[in-house]
């Protein structure tokens, strides 16, 4: 395995000849290196000013062709170039500096590095970097005039894999950036002495202190630093003529992956707490392997013997709470196709497998009904089609039925008893057992109120009322706990002397609850066992897509969740695999009582009535970010959950997370790779998934903590793409699909049967190489609207929204179509179209009321005939202003809405009760930085979002939320009865 | 063996000082050598002054059968919006099953099967359980004979320590209502802070969710009877309370600790300081708690208005002669009192310096906008010159006396600025060195300092410090910091305890192991 490893990477290598470029001119640095062969020997590269030997790790490949000047290529992952480590130790420049480097960037980074030696800690700025911030060089020095670091950086942008020399010089007074020798940049804001860095690292093509470490992509040549710039600056004739001569980097790819990208996956799902499965699929029929690195010098390795598409490994002995490192790597038979992955990881920490027991033999007294308990064991389990959950067993007498089940199941069990003497016997059998605790326990019971939440219970069944027929006293109670959307009620009457029961003998008892909602029936294989299963909830909403549902309305209709909220459950996951904040990421989704949840690259299900973690599944090429310029990547429908992974859509079991479906993004054009853009899906059985093609790399990542708040291109340009279409997700067929203009994947809205979305004609912005559309070429626009089952065009308008140069959103109701963004001044623009004219019915231009931490990026919501944006209050078709709401709230986060409530980040989780005006705050519960509690099916659902926070908020966990009015009602019809 | 008030003659001034601030334990009626609440008392020192007689053997070890099934799960990968790495997980107070020890009885609660448990000490064996109705994350307090342990199910609970009948049992909140928490069953308001026992009364809060109510309760200890009942809204109660006697802190999970007053209840005062966390001791009147976001130890005094100080590290043992101060990677003895009295001038030096860095910035700019005023008179009246000699008899106006007036101040004002930024130099220099000096002094205030494998617990014997590690427990000399004795044990060390020269072991896989040596 490691040599087909060593013959790719010396494959990938692009020449094995370099000469060395003695003209480097040195002089004046105090410490300079030229990035060639010539220099490097096993440690890293030798100085050619100075004594810092600059030590390397991870790939640094070389480049350059025969007679051309050597450079090396960091790929940004495992690279690194450290001068020292101890850079307090170094007689680095106090007055004066001047750092130049001759590189290549691959990559816009948020924070990218050249030439780093300094502290960022907070407050606490020190020393200078030669980097760039996003696609902008940049270099930055703290002085004693500013006690931090002053950053001047190139208002233009530059162009990736194109070699420049930048410079970066602190003169003492004034601070400036040349590229390619002309000043693009300056600041006369330094003063005074160079403030050093007490500590850190002299590194090159990283940005590394203490508190940070990110690695640059890029190709370097040379690098140096000096007091000041060279007594004779080189010309920009002289600069060109160097630059001409370096290694062209069009060819070098920073993926080099061969055709990784058409990888499906990998899959990474724990099956027990130490063994682990990774899973993948290929275009190509190849064999795979796979190394996993267990430490410095130790790995696991998988291989496979024939080629083939579909690839599979389990890896055992993986120890709790460590992050494990891999890569796919293969070639096909034929030695056409090879695979070679990025470097993959997954975390051990996310192993939600319940935890080994042995169970014992049954230790009780053996009894002539213990043949009769497994198979009615297996009969329940079997109509309950679930392997995880809560089951409530009332009157557990010995504890036998509860035995059964848990030796058939993951459930966690809870008997329920009133006899004082049994309940201490029965744990005890348990326990001798080696199930009680974790997997089964018993708790007093006094035979009437259930000690428990609302909706809690996957199964409710009973052990002594199925051994003699007897029936649960109180029905309204059972029900009240059973989980909607699935939940099963499992009785009958046992006895072996008893008769088949009637057909509505436990319907005309389960009515004595009032009214209720699902579907009875006798056992097929018993006529003695009688089951009913929960329907949904009748009024619960669902929140199906990124603003609840392809309206894009932010409002799931719940009518149920509002009023006074209790917490109903609470657990994983917790902060770890969520990204740090939430700034602006996918909101979760939730339909038919399910939750998922999307983490940072892992993805989880969610029973979203009692929290149980059905699946997780971590996916490291799943991920998207920046929601106000983007689309999300999930859509729920009633028993699948679809996620865009690269340039897949992928279908997964809603209740197992097993694939169901798999499909690529259409290709517009051949000459092109794509991502999959927009994803919507038109119902929640049987409808069609809308999709949209983007051009690979317009989807924004987020991978190092962005906050998208700044007004450049690499934040606020929107995502785009160049087709939209419809497929059958049963089939994968195309239904159809429409291409003109460049379409804003952020206003793509389906309602009424109708798509509607804006899309920009410009030519300049359908050529772009990249799927964004930047403010500029937001011209020649049209708002369009498609037949959703056929794709025709039912009309078109020219539109111009390029005042939205922050966000565009679109949002419909009521034959209304909501245009909505902001401009640079941070000024709401809303536009209302009545979509059966096409005309505009009124607008409304206002200065964004909370611009803190973002708030202008807020997106609108509409409950029933009102549209809630920028804290104002309007009505849905004259625009008229209802209200004017000043209360102040976290701008982070945006607002999601039931029938009557609309929840939102306060400081803590809030809610703002729509019939009362009444405000509640869950303190304690960071909310998240864009959407993060969505009100579907009956409960309010908040998954982790603080993660990173450094605030001390008193705890980090997932919620779920109940009202209590409802509660409280049953509780009075309860009380009726009686 | 001796009571307390016997043992008190015994000790050395300085142990004295330390458990005269104990007064839980001086109104126990536990032995000495006993260890029956969590860190040893209710100032959480963890410090005895029982001693262990090297080398140890393993006498026993009790394997649960599941591990401890941990309330949250762990810390952050990172706060990407400051760049920081690293977090330090602020609640691990369940990581294992934390024993005490009193009678000769080994007490535990069990996260994962809601038992209590109570071993012989001598043989491991298990003397009688009593099931609770929800996980028992936190050890029991004993004293008196009895035993007193929290549970999520929302009780607090009171058992006979010899044979674990129930002698009472209270609920905390406001009814019986319990949700899954983390795959367990939990009450609305579980018990997590364990439960304090002091002057006949015992001290416990149930409650997790600030806006259902957290529920702080006094109760006599042998009745159960309800003494007082004090309500938060605002902050959730996880964490070992700690009392001294007056005060009772209550521990908010990820938030900064609470101060109540021990005979009413009243809430007293938020500490102020650092990031919060689980864990806490009382030295005196500071209170040490942490480890914050990334890993420091606070030091709050009453009555200051900051915090006092702050130390890197996850774990300080504090006595009056020497402190001990546990990082993930170092063990370190220290001066305390002589650091923080360098700690206090050099911050107060430090203040200096950056006043003064501060003008010199500010003076640096001015010196360049002056120069760039000069450089201007000089440009105009080259230009006019320039203008003259072009056009001699042209009439060209000289620089006004305002103008040349202007000059000369802008010239004094260079000067003065220039003298003053030679003087703040000067001065910053020496504030330099002396920061510098002061540094280097609190620096000697480590007699010792020793690097670590991994370790996660530690307390202080009387002849040891012993450090809770990765597969191993190592006992250290106080006075040098040097391995005295160690031993392999299975998994991470959270929890030790050392009770009549018994030392116990517990690790994150459930396991408890005891180790015995000679006589004393």
């Amino acid at each position: 395995m490691m040599r087909t490893l060593r013959s790719l990477s010396l494959a990938l290598s692009l020449t094995a000849c370099w000469i060395t470029d003695s003209k480097v001119d040195a002089s004046d640095s105090i410490y300079a290196w030229s990035f060639d062969q010539s220099h490097r020997d096993a440690k890293g590269f030798r100085p050619i000013a100075g004594n810092l030997h600059a030590r390397t790790k991870g790939s640094i490949e070389p480049l350059g062709k025969e007679k051309s000047p050597g450079a090396v290529f960091l790929d940004g992952k495992t690279s690194r170039i450290v001068a020292s480590d101890k850079i307090e130790t170094l007689p680095l420049p106090t007055e004066t500096v001047h750092v130049e480097a001759v590189v290549s960037v691959f990559e816009p980074l948020r924070w990218g590095g050249i030439v780093t030696a300094f502290q960022d800690n907070g407050n606490f700025e020190r020393g200078f970097l030669l980097g760039f911030e996003n696609d902008r060089f940049s270099f930055a020095v703290s002085t004693e005039g500013t006690n931090k670091l002053t950053y001047v950086t190139a208002k233009s942008a530059f162009t990736l894999k194109r070699w420049y020399h930048v410079a970066g010089t602190y003169d003492g007074k004034v601070a400036r950036l040349r590229v390619n020798g002309e000043i693009v940049a300056e600041s006369d804001a330094p003063a005074g002495k160079i403030l050093p860095a007490p500590r850190g690292f002299l590194e090159i093509g990283a940005y590394h202190d203490d508190d940070e470490d990110f690695r640059t992509p890029m190709a370097i040549r040379r690098a140096s630093i000096s007091h000041a710039p060279p007594k004779e600056l080189s010309g920009a004739d002289a600069l060109t003529t160097e630059l001409a001569a370096l290694p062209p980097l069009e060819e070098v790819d920073r993926e080099r992956f061969g055709p990784f990208s058409r990888v499906l996956g990998p899959f990474v799902e724990f099956v027990d707490r130490d063994r682990v499965k990774i899973d993948w699929e290929t275009d190509v029929a190849v064999q795979t392997e796979i190394e996993l690195e267990i430490n410095d010098t130790e790995s696991l390795g998988y291989d496979e013997t024939t080629d083939q598409h579909v690839h599979s490994a389990e890896f055992e002995d993986i120890a709790p709470e460590r992050v494990y490192k891999y890569r796919l790597h293969g070639t096909s038979e034929d030695g056409k196709t090879s695979i070679l992955s990025p470097e993959f990881e997954f975390d051990s920490s996310f192993n939600y497998t319940p935890p080994p027991i042995k169970i014992e033999p049954w230790p009780g007294a053996k009894s002539s009904r213990d043949a009769l308990y497994e198979k009615l064991a297996d009969r329940i389990v079997a109509h309950a089609g679930i392997a995880k959950g809560y089951c409530l067993i009332l009157d557990s007498g010995d504890g036998r039925l509860a035995y059964e089940l848990a030796k058939r199941t993951e459930w966690k069990i809870v008997g329920l008893e009133q006899d004082e003497q049994r309940l201490d016997r029965t744990r005890r059998t348990l326990d001798a057992a080696g199930i009680y605790g974790t997997r089964v326990s018993v708790h007093r019971w006094d035979g009437d109120a259930l000690p428990y939440g609302p909706y809690l219970a996957n199964v409710i069944t009973t052990d002594a009322g199925l051994t003699t027929g007897g029936l649960p006293k109180n029905v309204a109670e059972i029900y009240r706990v059973l989980r909607p959307s699935g939940g099963l009620l499992a009785l009958g009457s046992w006895d072996d002397s008893t008769q088949p029961i009637a057909d509505d003998a436990f319907p005309r008892w389960l009515q004595s609850a009032g009214k209720t909602n699902g579907d009875s029936k006798i056992d097929e294989g018993d006529p003695r066992l009688w089951f009913f299963t929960r329907g949904k909830l009748p009024g619960g909403g669902e929140w199906t897509h990124q603003y609840a549902s392809p309206d894009n309305s932010s409002c799931s209709q719940d009518e149920l969740v509002s009023g006074k909220l209790q917490v109903a459950w609470f657990g994983r996951p917790g902060p770890r695999p969520m990204p740090d904040r939430g700034p602006r990421n996918p909101a979760p989704v939730s339909a038919n009582g399910r939750l998922y949840v999307q983490g940072y690259r892992v993805l989880f299900a969610l029973d979203a009535y009692n929290g149980t973690i059905l699946w997780c599944k971590q996916i490291p090429t799943m991920r998207r970010a920046n929601m106000p310029r983007a689309s999300s990547n999930m859509v729920a429908t009633d028993d699948a959950l679809f996620v865009a992974v690269g340039e897949h859509i992928i279908g997964f079991d809603g209740q197992t997370g097993k694939r169901i479906f798999a499909r690529k993004a259409k290709r517009k054009s051949e000459n092109r790779e794509y991502e999959w853009g927009y994803l919507a899906s038109t119902a929640a059985k049987n409808g069609a998934i809308i999709g949209s093609s983007t051009i690979r790399g317009g989807n924004y990542l987020g991978d190092d903590g962005e906050w998208f708040e700044d007004e450049k291109d690499n934040s606020i340009a929107k995502v785009t793409s160049d087709s939209v279409y419809s497929i059958n997700p049963e089939t994968g067929e195309e239904l159809w699909s429409y291409a003109n203009g460049v379409v804003v994947n952020s206003t793509i809205t389906i309602s009424d049967g109708v798509v509607y979305f804006i899309e920009s004609r410009n030519p300049d912005a359908k050529n772009k190489e990249k799927g964004r559309l930047s403010a500029e070429l937001e011209k020649d626009q049209h708002i369009v609207a498609l037949n959703v089952d056929s794709g025709s065009k039912l009309w078109e308008m020219p539109f111009d929204a390029s005042k939205c140069q922050f966000t565009t959103y679109f949002s419909h109701s009521k034959d209304t179509l909501f245009v909505c963004g902001t401009d640079k001044k941070k000024t709401f623009h809303t536009w209302a179209i009545d979509t059966k004219d096409q005309k505009v019915l009124w607008e409304h231009h206002i200065a964004a009321k909370k611009t803190h931490h973002s708030g202008h990026l807020m997106h609108p919501v509409i409950v029933d005939d009102k549209i809630f944006v920028n804290k104002h209050t309007f009505d849905l078709r004259s625009g008229d202003i209802l209200k004017f709401d000043p209360f102040d709230y976290h701008g982070c986060g945006t607002m999601a809405a039931s029938s009557g409530a609309i929840f939102h980040r306060f400081e803590y989780h809030g809610m703002l009760d729509l019939a009362t005006n009444k405000r509640t705050e869950f303190v304690g519960v960071r909310g998240g930085c864009w959407l993060g509690q969505i009100p579907a099916g009956g409960m309010l659902l908040a998954p982790e979002s603080g993660a990173g926070c450094s605030c001390t908020h008193a705890f980090q966990t997932s919620m779920g939320f109940v009202p209590v009015v409802e509660i409280e009602e049953e509780e009075k019809d309860d009380a009726a009865e009686d | 063996m001796p009571r307390i008030s016997h043992a008190v003659n015994l000790m050395p001034i300085s142990a004295l000082a330390v458990i005269a601030s104990l007064s839980g334990v001086t109104t126990t009626t536990t032995d000495a050598a006993d260890w029956p609440t969590y860190q040893q008392n209710h100032a959480r020192t963890a410090v005895t002054l029982d001693k262990l007689a090297f080398p140890l053997e393993r006498s026993w070890a009790h394997q649960s059968r599941s591990v401890p099934h941990l309330a949250w799960p762990g810390p952050a990968k990172w706060d990407g919006y400051h760049k920081i790495r690293g977090l330090k997980d602020r609640m691990t107070f369940d990581r294992a099953y934390h024993v005490v020890v009193a009678g000769g009885s080994a007490y535990f609660g069990s996260s994962s099967d809601d038992k209590v448990y109570c071993l012989d000490t001598k043989s491991g064996k298990t003397r009688w359980t009593f099931f609770t109705e929800g996980p028992v994350r936190f050890a029991p307090t004993v004293a008196e004979g009895l035993v007193y342990v929290g549970s999520d199910d929302g009780h607090a609970y009171c058992l006979d320590a010899k044979s674990g009948k129930l002698v009472w049992k209270q609920r905390l909140g406001p009814k019986d209502l319990r949700i899954p928490g983390n795959g367990r069953w939990t009450s609305m308001w579980p018990v997590r802070t364990g439960v304090v026992v002091l002057d006949g009364s015992a001290y416990c809060c149930g409650g997790v969710f600030p806006w259902e109510g957290v529920y702080l309760a006094s109760f006599d200890a042998k009745t159960g009877e309800r003494r007082w009942l004090q309500k938060m809204t605002d902050l959730p109660a996880q964490g070992y309370l700690l009392a001294s006697p007056s005060r009772l802190y209550v521990m908010t999970a990820r938030e900064r600790p609470v101060v109540f007053d021990r005979r009413t209840g009243k809430r007293l005062y938020q500490v102020k300081g650092g990031g919060g966390g689980t864990y806490a001791l009382i030295s005196g009147d500071t209170l040490v708690y942490g480890p914050g976001k990334t890993g420091d130890m606070s030091l709050f005094t009453a009555g200051q208005k900051d915090q006092l100080a702050s130390f890197p590290g996850n774990q300080m043992i504090v006595t009056p002669k020497r402190s001990y101060l546990r990082t993930d990677t170092s063990l370190a003895a220290l001066d305390r009192s002589r650091y923080l009295w360098l700690l206090g001038n050099r911050r107060k030096l430090e203040r200096r310096k950056g006043e003064l860095g501060k003008r010199a910035g500010k003076m640096a700019q001015m010196e360049k906008a002056l120069l760039a005023q000069d450089k201007q008179f000089d440009a105009r009246e080259k230009a006019r010159q320039e203008a003259v000699a072009a056009n001699p008899d042209a009439e060209i106006a000289p620089p006004t006396e305002a103008e040349f007036l202007s000059r000369e101040r802008t010239k004094e004002q260079l000067a003065q600025i220039r003298k003053d930024t030679v003087s703040a130099r000067e001065e910053i220099g020496t504030l330099t060195l002396e920061i510098k000096r002061l540094s280097e002094g609190m620096r000697t205030c480590y007699p010792w300092r020793v690097e670590l494998e991994p370790t996660f617990s530690m307390i202080l014997a009387g002849n040891a410090v012993v450090l809770g590690g990765r597969n191993q427990v190592i006992a250290r000399s106080p006075e040098k910091g040097e391995v005295i004795w160690k031993a392999e044990v299975p998994g991470d060390v959270y929890s030790l305890v050392v009770s009549n020269g018994r030392l116990y072991a517990s690790t994150d896989r459930g396991t408890i192991v005891c180790f015995a040596g000679g006589k004393k």
